[in-house]
């Protein structure tokens, strides 16, 4: 109790006060921290650096009677190449969104965090939609969420061949059980055996994963349906996701129509 | 049980509406009002509603004016082919403090906050962009703030106007003048490094 350290990524910021900044931190040790830090927005401040958005630092803080006050940051990694490719950046937001929306103040996860900190770390090279897919299914899997994949989720049996996925049942279901979500749309069985690499591959060989476009807009289709159910809500983030794609080919990484990933550099 | 009367309740209560200004804050300038002469009051109030009818957004480059279009659009002495695009009216006064910048500005009013749900349609992006289409713009400056928001909206900004064959650029980051580089964080220290230039 009292001052504690905890190493974390800055999930969120708000501006606060004259010059302070409410920070959501969500750190190794702890889980999801609501904190404040004092002065960061004047020009002197040293810790400035150290709390915007995605920053992975070492943080000292200690316990308030509200919130838990940041006195020292030290960057770990500020992640620059985020910031600096907005495609990057709006993956980026969505994903710490997500784990701000699904995981709950005080629920330590570390597993959680390492796939927080490996996510953002590797959204700085490969394709940010691909993994901000493989990231969904895992953060769902580890928090309890994940979708049914192998069986139907209503009856348990065999899946056959018509297969359908139901955001509102939480997996895919068989032909025979269609009746209970109509609304099911179809799940194509590339879609499916995506859906079950980006669970378990190795996410050092996620360049290797080709994924075609429409498997690309059929995942995001299902997840985004699968994941606002879970929230309850829309996230904010997404939004920006989409104006960001609207606005132009991804500036680093193009997607031919073979669906194969060629990179300009 | 009632402290003040009712008029010295309703000054303190609006004062105490203002950023940074606490019940006890909002109780000493209310009573300052009050043992001031009348005129100071009078003064404060006329100014109040003053500012408040007269100043709308210029309709060229959407700044704080009380003439349309505003002083630094009209001055014909300035340059037209340089824009400055800055988040807020304050940033144009303080651009304006540098005595550095003869170009003229554009303020957008907010920056893209993704997670706070403001999204390029709330800021005055179609403004900016109407008006390149219709002056002779050579270059478009990127003064936003130096942080996720600012970058983001920065970045936004350039993948629209790059495509119309502009100068598209963005201000610099580094170490503040009179600063110590010992005293500086790292991310900043890095940025100065990586935008450092022969002298």
């Amino acid at each position: 109790m009292g001052i504690y350290k905890a190493e974390a990524i800055v999930l969120r910021t708000r501006k606060y006060s004259e010059a302070d900044q409410l920070v959501t931190l969500f750190s190794r040790q702890r889980g999801k921290i609501p904190a404040i830090a004092k002065g960061v927005r004047k020009v002197k401040s040293r810790r400035r650096g150290g709390v915007q958005p995605f920053t992975h630092g070492a943080f000292v803080l200690y316990e308030g009677r509200s919130l838990d006050h940041i006195t020292q940051g030290d960057v770990i990694d500020a992640f620059p190449a985020l910031t600096a490719d907005l495609d990057r950046l709006a993956y980026a937001s969505y994903i710490t969104e997500l784990v701000d929306g699904l995981v709950e103040e005080g629920q330590q996860n570390e597993k959680v965090f390492l796939l927080l900190l490996t996510t953002l770390h590797l959204m700085t090279t490969e394709d940010p939609e691909i993994l901000t897919r493989v990231f969904e299914m895992r953060l769902t899997n580890f928090l309890g969420y994940c979708p049914e994949l192998d069986s139907c989720v209503n009856c348990g049996g065999e899946l056959g061949t018509a297969v359908r996925f139901s955001p509102e049942l939480g997996g895919v279901l068989c032909g025979r059980c269609l009746s209970h979500d109509p609304m099911a749309a179809r799940l194509t069985p590339a879609t499916l055996a995506v859906m079950k690499q980006l669970l378990k591959m190795d996410l050092r060989r996620l360049g290797v994963l080709k994924v075609n476009q429409g498997i690309r807009s059929e995942l995001e289709k299902l997840l985004n349906r699968y994941l606002d159910l879970r929230l309850e809500r829309r996230l904010r983030s997404r939004d920006f996701v989409i104006t960001v794609k609207e606005t132009g080919s991804f500036s680093d990484v193009v997607v031919n129509v073979e669906g194969e990933r060629c990179d300009e550099h | 049980m009632v402290y003040y009367a009712g008029p010295v309740a309703k000054l303190i209560e609006e004062f105490a509406k203002l950023p940074g200004i606490g019940p006890k804050t909002a109780q000493r300038l209310a009573f300052h009002i009050l043992n001031s002469p009348r005129e100071a009051g009078s003064s404060l109030a006329e100014a109040i509603v003053e500012a408040r009818e007269k100043i709308t957004y210029c309709t060229v480059c959407s700044n704080l004016t009380d003439r349309d279009p505003c002083q630094i659009c009209s001055d014909v002495k300035r340059n037209n082919g340089v824009i400055c695009v800055v988040e807020e009216a304050r940033d144009v006064v303080a651009m304006e403090k540098t005595r550095e910048f003869k170009g003229k500005y554009h303020v957008l009013h907010g920056a893209i906050s993704p997670l706070d749900g403001v999204g390029p349609e709330s800021l005055k992006i179609k403004e900016l962009l109407s008006r390149i289409q219709g002056e002779q713009v050579e270059e478009v400056i990127l003064a936003t703030n130096p942080n996720i928001e600012g970058e983001a909206t920065a970045m936004y900004l350039a993948r629209l106007l790059k495509p119309l064959g502009l100068k598209v650029t963005r201000i610099a980051h580094g170490l503040p003048v009179g600063g110590d580089l010992e005293y500086a964080d790292e991310v900043t220290l890095s940025k100065a490094l990586e935008g450092r230039r022969e002298i």
